[in-house]
């Protein structure tokens, strides 16, 4: 299979099952939204090492948001719920609720209630109030700047984490221009986010290592540099790849993301890509498998 | 299927409890059963069909017609359906109601909403006194549901609160919020005296400042308040045109009480009035 002379892997990328929620961070304009959101989904690109994959679905118009301001919508993924609460109320405190005029809802109306406003309540020493409209309680905090208005839960549902595909091309300028063009067409997609820095990660990883204490390690049969050293995966004339990762709420969006992402990817004449891929682990990274010919039929 | 109506052909019999009129109550009730029923009358009791003239089959909705202001209790428990009412009523509608909708258009008498507890109540008129007060030896009043006034209440509204949202569009009498634990009241019209007497928690939103300010409330300034977003939005699902009006209390003035009694309640009074 081909796309405008890219040759498309045949091969599926390996998903495995995560939680999520959606949180909707609001402000009193989109410079602070994106201070606030910006904040909180820093230093979330991996559950290897930091906790959760967060990163930002979508901004939000003042009509789309709760309390009629401008917002963003965030996505958080951990591996299971007890991490997801910790990291929902480390984030949401030291990131959100100390954000100038914040606020902050949560995005599901479906799953398990975790906590969000419910524990940064104390915060207010005694003085926070709250208001039950309905089925949902808020929380109003009184902070330096008026007042921080939470939402005292955020619904927490099933998750895929971990989609991908690999962009292999003729040089480090030809990947990277062609996973920019992938991350802008897939960044139009509701229900995932690509955790990376920019949406990209250069440095994709096998399951295990060489050495015990590390549960992942370089994907060596990807790297140009060791073509000659290793059985590569990779031709001669690769000279650099680029993986995109995505995480998502369904396999239907993360399906859609990818492919949409692919042919962004090989658009255009003359743009290095010669081959798309997809990390596949044989099995032993989860029980999603996306294959990449299937999703472009 | 058409709406169960009741029309009152018999109103010269004085004070009537039609608490037992719900649509749950209704449901299944076969015509004959249904004028069997026996409705208590001052100190008798007597048969539905006595009373009311009986059209319609469909029990989810009921429709009261020729009503008077002896007719008491109505929608009382009431937890699923609609009841529709056109006329002046008694006491005590929707007096501890937990679900359901009753509109009423016409006025109504005291304690509507008492010791309610969810639902939704609209009176297109006015409502005598302790609106969404306490039952008889409770110690909260109103705990759950929305309620609507389009007139005035009288005083004592929202006695005793806990939870719930009662909006006014008129004026509301004396002690507005009296000795409020929690909720939210917000009046459009004009307040009489000793608004938030008492208040612990909870909040009264008014478009008016009352006329004499009382020393249980403290002014903390003029601010933005998030929150009455969402109560507009909430109320949006019941009364679209009284929640636009909400928005005039996003910027308000917050005073703080009744500090006799924590400081932890709050009168918001909008920055335009």
């Amino acid at each position: 299979m081909k796309i405008n002379g890219v040759a498309i892997d045949n091969t599926f990328a390996e998903a495995f099952p995560m939680k999520a929620t959606r949180i909707i961070v609001t402000a009193r304009n989109t410079t602070w939204v994106e201070h606030a959101v910006r904040a909180m989904t820093g230093f979330a690109t991996s559950v290897i090492a930091c906790g959760c994959e967060a990163g930002i679905e979508r901004h939000l118009t003042p009509g789309e948001t709760p309390d009629g301001r401008p917002g963003a919508a965030v996505l958080l993924f951990t591996m299971g719920n007890k991490e997801l609460i910790k990291q929902v109320q480390n984030r949401v405190g030291q990131c959100v609720l100390t954000s100038p005029t914040s606020a902050c809802f949560a995005g599901l109306d479906e799953g398990e209630p975790i906590p969000l406003g419910k524990n940064l309540r104390f915060f207010g020493d005694g003085w926070q109030l709250s208001k039950k409209l309905g089925t949902k309680r808020y929380w109003r905090v009184p902070v330096m700047d008026g007042e921080f208005l939470c939402e005292e839960n955020t619904r927490v549902v099933k998750a895929i984490g971990g989609g991908n595909f690999l962009i292999l091309a003729l040089d480090q300028d030809s990947a990277l221009a062609a996973s920019e063009r992938a991350i802008v067409a897939m960044r139009k997609v509701r229900g995932v986010i690509m955790p990376f820095p920019g949406g990209v990660v250069r440095s994709g990883s096998k399951v295990g290592s060489k050495y015990k204490t590390l549960p992942a390690s370089t994907n060596h049969l990807f790297c140009p540099t060791l073509k000659g050293a290793v059985k590569s995966e990779l031709t001669i004339d690769v000279g650099a790849v680029l993986e995109i990762v995505i995480d998502g709420l369904d396999a239907a969006s993360i399906a859609e993301a990818t492919r949409v992402g692919i042919l962004a990817a090989c658009r255009g004449r003359k743009h290095g890509v010669l081959r798309i891929s997809a990390g596949n682990y044989g099995g032993s990274l989860g029980p999603f498998h996306f294959n990449l010919r299937t999703i472009l039929k | 299927m058409s709406a169960l109506t009741l029309t009152l052909t018999e109103p010269s019999v004085g004070a009537l409890d039609l608490s037992g009129l719900t649509p749950a109550a209704l449901l299944g009730l076969k015509p004959t059963a249904l004028r069997r029923l026996r409705l208590p009358a001052g100190n008798r009791q007597i048969a539905l069909g006595e009373l009311f003239d009986v059209s319609g089959d469909d029990t989810s909705t009921l429709r009261l017609v020729g009503l008077h202001a002896a007719c008491h209790r109505i929608g009382r428990g009431m937890r699923e359906g609609r009841i529709e009412i056109k006329g002046r009523v008694g006491d005590e509608l929707g007096r501890e109601m937990r679900g359901g909708e009753i509109r009423l258009s016409g006025h109504a008498g005291d304690g509507a909403g008492m010791g309610m507890l969810g639902g939704f109540i609209q009176v297109d008129g006015s409502v005598g006194d302790a609106v969404g007060g306490l039952t008889p030896g409770a110690t909260r009043g109103m705990n759950g549901g929305v309620l609507v006034v389009t007139g005035n209440v009288g005083a004592r509204c929202g006695e005793r609160m806990r939870r719930g949202l009662v909006v006014v569009a008129g004026d509301a009498g004396e002690y507005l919020g009296d000795r409020m634990l929690a909720g939210t009241i917000a009046v459009f019209g004009s307040t009489a005296a000793h608004a938030g007497f008492g208040m612990r928690r909870g909040t009264l939103l008014l478009a008016h400042a009352p006329r004499t300010s009382d020393p249980g409330f403290s002014d903390c300034g003029e601010f933005e308040f998030g929150i009455v977003t969402l109560m507009r939005q909430y109320l949006a699902g019941f009364h679209p045109a009284l929640a636009k009006r909400l928005a005039k209390f996003s910027r308000a003035r917050r005073w703080s009480g009744d500090l006799g009694y924590g400081g932890k309640g709050e009168i918001l009074v909008a920055a335009e009035s």
